[in-house]
């Protein structure tokens, strides 16, 4: 019966550890953020991962909208201060549900549409909207 | 059997609850010690970091963010919004020696890389580089990189092979000798060649200044606001502002740590009350032979002092480990906030010492009320509970 206790005692530590242990290092990998890739887009090939906020949408194409550095919008506190937006044209079937501050994650590739450089994504992973978590909000 | 020996035998009665409720502190306390050292060896780096960049004034636009201007300690690529007017204007300023920098990034291998653009003579003398291999820039129309020595390392490159960035490929020249900072992870260009490759036009990131008498940099930096519109901060602000952020985060999370260390202390007044309930014949014995309240006081408070004593020295000890096993693998992270920067644990005698009087405190604290409702038990409530 002592050393069933006993061992019942272990279980229960290294459960405790391993919980831990998975909550610190089992975190995903979301990817290169927008500021990582701006400055040479095409020297990353083929399909990739990034990860951003959304701060804008095009007027004429419900499935193209920008994506900006989420570390750079929140030192900065806005969406319109010069940094640069990443235009994202979703190509995945249907239009993406996503609002201005909103997390997102995009699987894609770099291409060259009309000689600007747009990121086309064929999957979108929408997180949490930061909206709030703006300082200037 | 003395008052010591007595508390240790109740303590360790129950060896599985002694064990949860040591492990409560233990844990709290190695967080605490873990984040005091790593926070401190990060201060430690940054300031090395900062030291080793050579300026003692930075200029740089009036309109950029907190963000833009920690990037130049940790190796982000920066707006290029500084003309060369402007470093024209400074480099006429007597007493100072200007260094222009123009900072953007590419890819090696899908590895988001700086791409640093140098004036070449200037930059030779302001950070007295060595070559490990190959020769520096001839000239500021050189179309070939040098290399910082953890890049060259890391991507396995070297004297004949190519770098592409911006979709053209450029001979690697040089490779310079490692110096432990933010200088290892470029790959260097001369300014007007990155200005063509990223379509900048004739503009610069920032300017590191150097002035001849240190002592006088405050009219250094009048003359140049007097001369031109841009920010000046001196090596001293920039670091102050790196290390508020670092120390807001610090604060954070020592204030997570600081709030398992008081859910601990709850384990702790737990385990007392129910020591309390086991004990209560024991209680009445001691009291009816003679114990004062005081000395059932005094028992009870000496049980939380050793939970506080015992869970203060392991946490501290596993606080200790962590931190030195741990900072590797954290530097990780830290590399990606502060390129270049090596992480080592910072680890005070001091800090321990405070740890172990903070662990023995909290579980002090904890033990009051368990002590004082042990100590008001009446011999006869005691002895009659069943």
């Amino acid at each position: 019966m002592k050393k069933i206790l006993s061992s019942s005692k272990l279980i229960v530590l290294v459960a405790l550890m391993l919980s831990v242990a998975i909550f610190t290092f089992g975190c995903g990998d979301d990817g290169f953020s927008v500021s990582e890739v701006q400055h040479d887009p095409f020297a990353f090939t083929g399909e990739i991962t990034i990860n951003g906020t959304v701060a804008s949408f095009s007027p004429d194409d419900p499935n193209l909208f920008g994506v900006m550095d989420t570390n750079e919008l929140m030192q900065c506190g806005r969406f319109d201060c010069g940094a640069w937006i990443m235009p994202t044209l979703y190509s995945g079937g249907h239009t993406p549900t996503v609002s201005q501050g909103d997390n997102v994650v995009l699987t894609g590739e770099f291409v060259n549409i009309g000689g600007m450089v747009t990121f086309q994504v064929t999957n979108v992973d929408v997180g949490n909207n930061i909206m709030n978590q703006i300082p200037s909000n | 059997m003395n008052t010591l020996s007595l508390v240790m035998r109740n303590i360790t009665r129950r060896k599985g609850r002694f064990i949860f409720t040591l492990l409560g502190i233990a844990i709290g306390m190695a967080a605490f010690v873990a984040l005091l050292a790593l926070g401190g060896g990060m201060r430690a780096e940054i300031r090395n970091q900062a030291q080793a960049m050579g300026a003692n004034l930075i200029v740089t636009p009036t309109d950029w963010c907190t963000f833009d201007q920690i990037s130049i300690f940790t190796g982000e690529p920066l707006p290029a919004s500084l003309s060369s007017e402007v470093l024209d204007e400074i480099r006429d300023i007597e007493g100072i020696f200007v260094a222009p920098y123009l900072t953007q990034a590419s890819a090696i291998d899908m590895t988001p890389v700086a791409v640093i653009g140098i004036e070449v003579e200037t930059m030779k003398e302001f950070s007295q580089w060595e070559m490990a291999e190959g020769q520096y820039f001839s000239t500021d129309a050189d179309r070939s990189v040098v290399l910082g020595a953890s890049i060259a390392n890391q991507f396995d490159l070297g004297l004949g092979q190519e770098v592409i960035i911006r979709g053209e490929s450029f001979p690697i020249v040089g490779v310079l000798e490692p110096v432990d900072n933010l200088d290892d992870l470029g790959v260097y260009l001369p300014i007007p060649v990155v200005q063509e490759a990223f379509e900048i036009d004739d503009n610069i990131s920032y300017i590191g200044v150097q002035v001849e008498n240190i002592e006088n940099v405050e009219s250094y930096r009048a003359a140049i606001l007097d001369r031109v519109n841009v920010a000046v901060s001196s090596d001293e602000q920039l670091l102050e502002s790196v290390l508020a952020i670092l120390g807001s985060v610090e604060v954070t999370l020592q204030a997570v740590a600081a709030i398992s260390l008081v859910a601990a202390s709850f384990g702790i007044v737990n385990t007392m009350m129910t020591a309390i309930y086991e004990r209560r014949r024991e209680i009445g014995i001691l009291r009816s032979i003679g114990s004062k309240r005081a000395d059932i006081f005094k028992i009870f408070m000496l049980e939380s002092a050793i939970y506080g004593l015992l869970g203060g020295v392991i946490g501290s000890a596993v606080g200790v480990l962590v931190s030195l096993f741990a900072a590797p693998t954290i530097m990780a992270g830290f590399d990606q906030i502060m390129k270049g920067a090596s992480l080592e644990a910072s680890i005070e005698p001091m800090t321990i010492v405070t740890a172990i009087g903070l662990s023995i405190a909290i579980a002090v604290v904890a033990g009051l009320y368990p002590a004082w409702k042990a100590s008001n038990l009446t011999p006869v409530e005691a002895i009659s509970y069943e």
